[in-house]
């Protein structure tokens, strides 16, 4: 695809994403401006970018809300429950034409349009015929810098009189950007001396704008002949800003012919405020100083504003670029574990000393180019506020969703690998979680239920937990029904927790019904398989009548993880280092035939523990000592008996491939710095075995 | 445009009422430049002002400008309506601004006095 549609097609996506946002936060605050303002230039700019880049189908069907929400801004039109249900829908209809390529669903876009165009009539009948569909869309303008100008303007007296209303204009150029209009009354006789069908007054503006000096020039171009106007260009939006203030007032008034040199300086003689100096000396007007009080202020604000971009400025790179930098950060982290045992076994004071320069910048990169792939959480809780909008209207209940720690960073490929695991999870909370209003206004609970998303580092992971007010988990029926299912002998013996987990079990469901929304018992164990790939954990904690909260754990990232190096057999193996907990001896003489032969007594507490010798069918002898690594996996401490403990290891992942699929208690193998390969040990499916 | 005067001892209430605009500027002007006639406080009531341009903006001001010289008090009631205010800030009439370098003493767009 061209590399300049493939752009615009990002940049779309990720408007959007930003436009959902905007208009389900609009639909709780239906006045506030700036989300009105937001919305509308997101249309414009999917609008005007779609008919530059091809996409016609795009900018005609945008056009037809973005002239809505010009109206919704000019306060003909209200923001309602009924628009941002239009307007989601045409964004939906927007990302399915992206995705399509123009295959979306044509009757329901004219549905959305005919549904706008009512509104329109409503709010406005009189523009509403130029609005409805079929009108062609003005020529897109290519957004350019930012410049602020100075502009003034001073229409013929008899301007009226042609039929032209400058407010009008004023408006238009209000609609290019920032824009401070102040009016100039000095003109204005005593009732006796005015003409009341001619126009006295001017104006200054202060306009901030991207459209470039020539769309505003094309704004006055049917008065231009007839009026005064002049416009300077006050900052282009291109110079080099550093060290560069704002002119001073006095300096303004000059430039703008308002003051002369000669009364400035005298009245800088004075040492009081210039501007108060300079009306009471009759050298300029009030509106005049005013005037260029604003533009000072404007110009140090865009100043300010183009200081705060340079800090900031970012660039876009393909995702694949970033995959690749990773991938050979991975390559060079193998290579300097290399280099370092290759100096440690020389013992060349020289060699270690520059292996361990290499190891020093290897880190710094490592930690850098891990560093680029993380995003932020709070796009994707972002997401899910529609999800639960829609689905709770869908269910006629009431809920809210309330997140924190949306800053909290993960690595890009866990936080797309993430999104379907919550869905399910929220989907869930929604359809068997939260009751009906009725049902909870009776059981003396607030009639709207909330679903908390909430994100937070702990160590090396990322605990999300997602949790619900509704009705809770009864654990009586969990056990019932996983009886019913075979899951669980009717009579087995197990703790609240345990039972709760059986909700993971393929093939579970409490639902009584199957609903559109989930019931089907696909789920959970989907939703669980999916955290554990991911190199995670999932917990459950629930009150009957209470709620329920789901935690997830995850690793920070999925490329390069802290190990823990042990060897088996002269094979090499790492453990996550995250769940490592402690490491004990396992002596040679115990008898693990007789019952408990498979438990340590540590401290105390008994830890049951999995030979991986013969997880792995390895078939050499065991050594005199053994050791233990005691690590925490589902909630429980469990060890795993290995010969060697060698130490941590920064574990570059490498996955097996297809060939090694079925290996189901390896998640992948790492290349040591000699170049032998070491096995990922997949702790959770172990357990799971 | 609807506009009614009360008289009571030296003070005038005018009601404006209906669209202010440019095919009624001329019949305004007349009725301002007469209303006052020895009355010392003029009150104008703005409430019922449906619509007003920028002609019928500038004659008010005029007017102002005038009862001030002539040492008369005009007084706006009801002169925050949404109407007014929005007439006044898309004529870019800042609210700290007053007209003249001597400011009338009860300008319509002095924000606060309104």
């Amino acid at each position: 695809m061209d590399v300049h549609k493939h752009a615009f097609k990002e940049e779309t996506y990720e408007l959007l994403a930003e436009l959902e946002t905007s208009l389900l936060e609009l639909e709780e605050t239906p006045d506030d401006m700036e989300q009105i303002g937001r919305v509308f230039r997101a249309m414009h700019t999917i609008k005007g970018s779609g008919a530059m880049f091809g996409f016609e189908d795009i900018a005609d069907f945008t056009h037809n809300v973005e002239t809505v929400f010009d109206k919704v801004r000019g306060g003909s039109i209200q923001v309602t429950r009924e628009l941002v249900n239009l307007t989601l829908a045409a964004r939906d209809h927007i990302k399915d034409l992206l995705d399509e390529g123009g295959d979306a669903d044509e009757i329901q876009a004219n549905g959305i349009i005919a549904a706008l165009g009512k509104l329109l009539v409503q709010g406005n009948p009189d523009e509403a015929v130029a609005a409805l569909p079929g009108m062609t869309h003005e020529e897109p303008m290519v957004p350019g810098p930012i410049i602020t100008c100075r502009i003034r303007f001073r229409p013929a007296q008899d301007i009226f009189a042609s039929g032209t209303n400058p407010l009008l204009l004023l408006n238009e150029l209000r609609e290019f950007g920032e824009c401070i209009v102040t009016a100039h009354t000095e003109d204005i006789p005593p009732l006796k001396e005015l003409d009341p069908e001619a126009c006295y007054i001017f104006w200054d503006i202060i306009l901030s704008t991207s459209q470039g000096i020539n769309a505003i020039k094309d704004v006055f171009i049917f008065v231009v002949d007839d009026c005064e106007l002049t416009m300077d260009i006050l900052d282009d939006g291109e110079r080099d800003i550093d060290g560069v203030q704002p002119d001073r007032l006095g300096e303004i008034l000059v430039k703008r012919g308002d003051v002369s040199d000669k009364h400035l300086q005298k009245a800088l003689e004075t040492q009081n405020r210039i501007g108060e100096i300079l009306i009471q000396e009759k050298a300029t007007s009030r509106a005049s100083v005013a005037s260029a009080l604003a533009e000072q202020e404007q110009v140090k604000k865009r100043i300010a504003q183009r200081k705060e971009t340079v800090v900031s400025t970012s660039i876009r790179v393909p995702a694949d670029k970033l995959d690749q930098l990773v991938d050979l950060v991975g390559e060079l982290v193998t290579v300097q574990a290399r280099l370092s045992e290759k100096a440690a076994t020389e013992k060349d004071a020289d060699l270690v000393a520059i292996a361990e320069e290499v190891e020093m910048l290897t880190g710094g990169l490592r930690d850098n180019a891990m560093g680029i792939r993380m995003l932020q959480i709070g796009t994707t809780f972002s997401n899910f506020k529609r999800l639960v909008r829609d689905l709770s209207n869908e269910l006629d209940k009431k809920i809210e969703l309330t997140t924190t720690g949306g800053d909290t960073e993960l690595d890009k490929t866990v936080i797309e690998r993430l999104k379907d695991p919550l869905v399910h999870i929220i989907r869930n909370s929604i359809d068997h979680g939260i009751e009906s209003p009725a049902v909870r206004k009776a059981g003396g609970k607030p009639e709207t239920g909330t679903i908390h998303l909430k994100a937070e580092h702990s160590g090396a992971n990322v605990l999300i937990e997602i949790s619900d007010d509704g009705k809770g988990l009864d654990v009586e029926v969990i056990r019932q029904k996983a009886g019913e299912k075979g899951i669980l002998p009717i009579d087995a013996d197990l703790s609240e927790r345990e039972i709760l987990n059986l909700i993971f079990s393929p093939g579970f469901s409490t639902a009584t019904q199957v609903t559109d929304v989930s019931g089907r018992g696909v789920g959970m164990d989907v939703v669980k398989n999916g955290i554990e790939a991911l190199g995670g954990s999932i917990d459950l904690e629930s009150r009957k009548g209470e709620g329920t909260t789901i935690t997830l754990k995850l690793p920070l990232t999925l490329a390069i993880i802290d190990g823990l190096l042990v060897t088996i057999g002269g094979d090499y193996f790492v453990l996550p280092l995250a769940s490592v907990e402690e490491c004990v001896e396992l002596p040679h003489n115990r008898d693990e035939k007789k019952k408990g032969g498979n438990i340590l007594n540590v401290r105390g507490e008994i830890v049951p523990f999995i030979r991986l010798r013969k997880e792995y069918a390895i078939h050499t002898d065991r050594p005199e000592l053994e050791h233990v690594v005691i690590m925490e996996a589902n909630g429980k401490r469990v060890g795993f008996v290995v010969d060697n403990v060698i130490g941590g290891h920064q574990t570059v992942i490498k996955n097996l491939g297809g060939a090694f699929k079925k290996a189901r208690d390896i998640s992948g193998a790492t290349i040591l710095g000699d170049g032998t390969v070491a096995l990922i040990v997949d702790v959770n499916k172990i357990l799971d075995l | 445009m609807d506009l009614k005067t009360e008289k009571s001892g030296s003070t005038v209430t005018v009601k404006m009422g209906g669209p202010l605009t440019i095919e009624h500027a001329a019949k305004l002007k007349t009725f301002m430049s007469n209303v006052s006639g020895d009355a010392e406080e003029i009150f104008v009531d703005l409430d019922g002002v449906t619509d007003i341009d920028l002609s019928c903006i500038q004659l008010l001001c005029s007017a102002n400008l005038s009862f001030d010289k002539n040492r008369k008090r005009l007084i706006w009631k009801n002169a925050h309506t949404n109407v007014i205010t929005r007439a006044l800030s898309e004529a870019g009439y800042t609210r700290e601004v007053v007209c003249h370098d001597k400011p009338c003493k009860n300008c319509l767009w002095k924000g606060d006095e309104r």
